[in-house]
């Protein structure tokens, strides 16, 4: 996943000399992601002992356009399908972020999505993140970001195992004016 | 990085609006924004454009003309109670966070020197980006009518000296000449995607024609003005000067520059490429002199309270620069240039400049209008002035170098052999569509 918005952000530069509105952007993530074959993770419940339930770190080359700025809020929205193999429990598909590579697992996730699975099915949960926690907003106005996905899975009895899909995720940022 | 940007941002839009600020005329008489820009003396450069002005008395028939005017800068205690600490005020600091560029080049176009009664005011709307891996579309809003749809820019042709002497209406002399230009055009991509929020393409250029041209020297001068027709009270005159104008240096540049997306809008690991190209040419002083020769003609004609006249200038003045270097410079996964030629000879060519303009004075009635043409687009006031006893009153309306119909109007009072005047006019001189008015206070000296 590398979502290269460097010309997105001196568009964003060029605009802030026309007007002293907000700055919106909105970002088709999955787009990218899916591009990259990063959309998709399988998870296994209980975890076996080293077998990894995240994806290797992303970078991606975010708006850069001065941490002095504000950002006001960042909205994810999107969809995840859970293709449920074996086993019946509860799947989570959290989405995490730090300006420090090394810290992404580390934290708490920005937001994450649920669903209850069963032996067979596909559970499609949506989300609609009307905001992230205002210590993670900003990252988004830094060159880079870190970002990682986790898939996990809790079995209400036995073992679990399928692939986390996501199907569509979109982010909105909305960045006040005082882009110098 | 961010300085340089800054530095783009504020170069743009001071180019951008710049030719409008110079089409209001930057006078310092509150009569004359009381008329909305219109001159009613001679003042306004009929002598510079009309060579025949300089056989023309004054206008005996007008009254209330004064010897000259002392401008009252209101604006600039507006300017510093609103900025009190100017050298620290972080609207005016690129390095600042507060940084202001519109309130910067704001201040350029619209020097505080008088009071801004109303602001106008830029847009504030919000700026949308769409952003996927093949989607980019961007939305500007309001912002986007300041897209230049034309091509837009600055230029100018003035004669910094005249100097000579003459009998009986002959004259010799030397004029200094100075031409500058700067052009900015968006091609049809470029300006579909920021005016017309039309989302990106791939494998598109989306480019900008520039075009900059800057050139001075002097030209010696024989000019001959005078009355060919008429008596005291009016008549027809006449006057034409041929110059030789020798080219002291010049630079000119001509490309294009712009970006070239990829295969996939954010796929490649440049998104987009830089894409540019140039000539330049230039005869740098110490050079072979640039030459050639061009000259101006105008009549006037009076006619008890009527007086009209038209002038032209630079008719025909195309300079040859006998010793030119040509470099060309291309830019694209790097810059490199190389040269094309030296020592040939080029060509350049200053624009023509005329002025027309006709004035009616009775009794205490004053009534005018010029067009002013300098290469750029047609320049129009229409004003007139009424006295009544010690007092004024004024009116006035001109079209701008953008088209815009812009209002005057304003008042007098003299007391004596001074005089307070007082004058609002209109301008859309600013990053705004919308008018601003600012109120022009002057002392008059009779």
């Amino acid at each position: 996943m590398r979502a290269r918005l460097i010309w997105g952000a001196a568009l964003a530069v060029m605009a802030a000399g026309c007007g002293s509105g907000r700055l919106i952007f909105d970002i088709d993530v999955f787009s990218f992601l899916s591009a990259a074959a990063a959309d998709t993770l399988p998870y296994v419940g209980p975890l076996p002992p080293g077998v990894p339930d995240t994806i290797p770190v992303q970078t991606v080359q975010s708006l850069g356009i001065g941490s002095s700025q504000i950002v006001d809020t960042v909205r994810f929205t999107g969809a995840v399908d859970f293709v449920n193999s074996t086993g019946t429990g509860n799947a989570v598909f959290a989405v995490y972020f730090d300006s420090v590579k090394s810290n992404v697992y580390t934290g708490t996730p920005a937001f994450s999505v649920s669903g209850a699975v069963t032996p067979g099915t596909t559970t499609h949960s949506t989300f609609d993140i009307p905001d992230i926690q205002t210590a993670l907003k900003p990252l988004f106005l830094k060159t880079t970001i870190y970002v990682g996905i986790r898939a996990s899975a809790t079995p209400t009895a036995g073992t679990m195992s399928g692939t986390a899909k996501l199907t569509a995720l979109r982010a909105r940022i909305v960045v006040q004016d005082k882009i110098f | 990085m961010r300085t340089s940007l800054v530095g783009f941002v504020l170069a743009t839009l001071v180019v951008g609006w710049a030719t409008s600020a110079t089409a209001q005329g930057a006078f310092t008489d509150a009569r004359r924004a009381g008329m909305a820009g219109l001159s009613l003396g001679r003042e306004s450069g009929l002598e510079r454009y009309n060579p025949a002005y300089r056989a023309v008395p004054a206008r005996v028939t007008q009254r209330g003309q004064p010897k000259f005017t002392i401008p009252i800068p209101l604006g600039i205690i507006q300017f510093l109670h609103d900025h009190p600490d100017l050298s620290n005020d972080p609207a005016f600091d690129p390095k600042s966070t507060g940084f202001n560029p519109i309130l910067v080049v704001n201040t350029i176009l619209n020097l505080p020197v008088y009071l801004e009664v109303k602001q106008a005011p830029t847009p504030t709307n919000d700026v949308a980006f769409t952003i996927g891996r093949d989607f980019l579309l961007v939305n500007l809003g309001q912002a986007a009518e300041l897209v230049p749809e034309d091509e837009f820019g600055i230029s100018g042709s003035s004669r910094p000296l005249d100097i000579g002497f003459g009998v009986k209406g002959f004259r010799v002399g030397a004029t200094g000449w100075l031409h500058d230009e700067v052009e900015l055009q968006l091609g049809d991509t470029l300006l579909g995607f920021l005016r017309d929020s039309q989302p990106a393409k791939p494998n598109t250029r989306y480019s900008a024609l520039v075009h900059g041209i800057v050139e001075g020297g002097f030209a010696p001068t024989v000019s001959y003005s005078g009355k060919i027709v008429g008596d005291s009270s009016g008549g027809l005159y006449i006057g034409g000067a041929l110059h030789y104008y020798l080219g002291v240096g010049y630079g000119r540049t001509d490309g294009d520059g712009g970006f070239i997306t990829g295969d996939t809008i954010f796929g490649g690991t440049n998104p987009v490429t830089p894409d540019g190209r140039t000539l330049t040419q230039y005869s740098k002083p110490g050079n072979t002199f640039g030459h050639g020769f061009g000259g101006d003609v105008g009549f006037a004609w009076v006619s008890g309270p009527i007086e009209l006249g038209v002038g032209v200038n630079d008719i025909g003045a195309t300079i040859t620069w006998p010793d030119t270097r040509q470099d060309s410079a291309f830019y694209r996964n790097g810059a490199f240039s190389k040269p094309v030629a030296n020592h040939v000879e080029t060509k350049t060519k200053l624009p023509v400049s005329y002025i027309a303009n006709i004035g009616y004075s009775v009794g205490n009635t004053t009534l005018g209008a010029d067009i002013l043409n300098t290469g750029r687009g047609s320049v129009v006031h229409i004003g007139g002035e009424q006295r009544l006893g010690l007092v004024a009153l004024r009116g006035g309306i001109a079209r701008d170098q953008r088209k815009r119909i812009e209002f005057g109007w304003g008042g007098g009072v003299r007391l004596g052999p001074v005089g307070l005047d007082v004058g609002f006019w209109t301008h859309t001189n600013s990053l705004s569509n919308e008018r601003g008015i600012t109120m022009a206070t002057s002392l008059s000296v009779y």
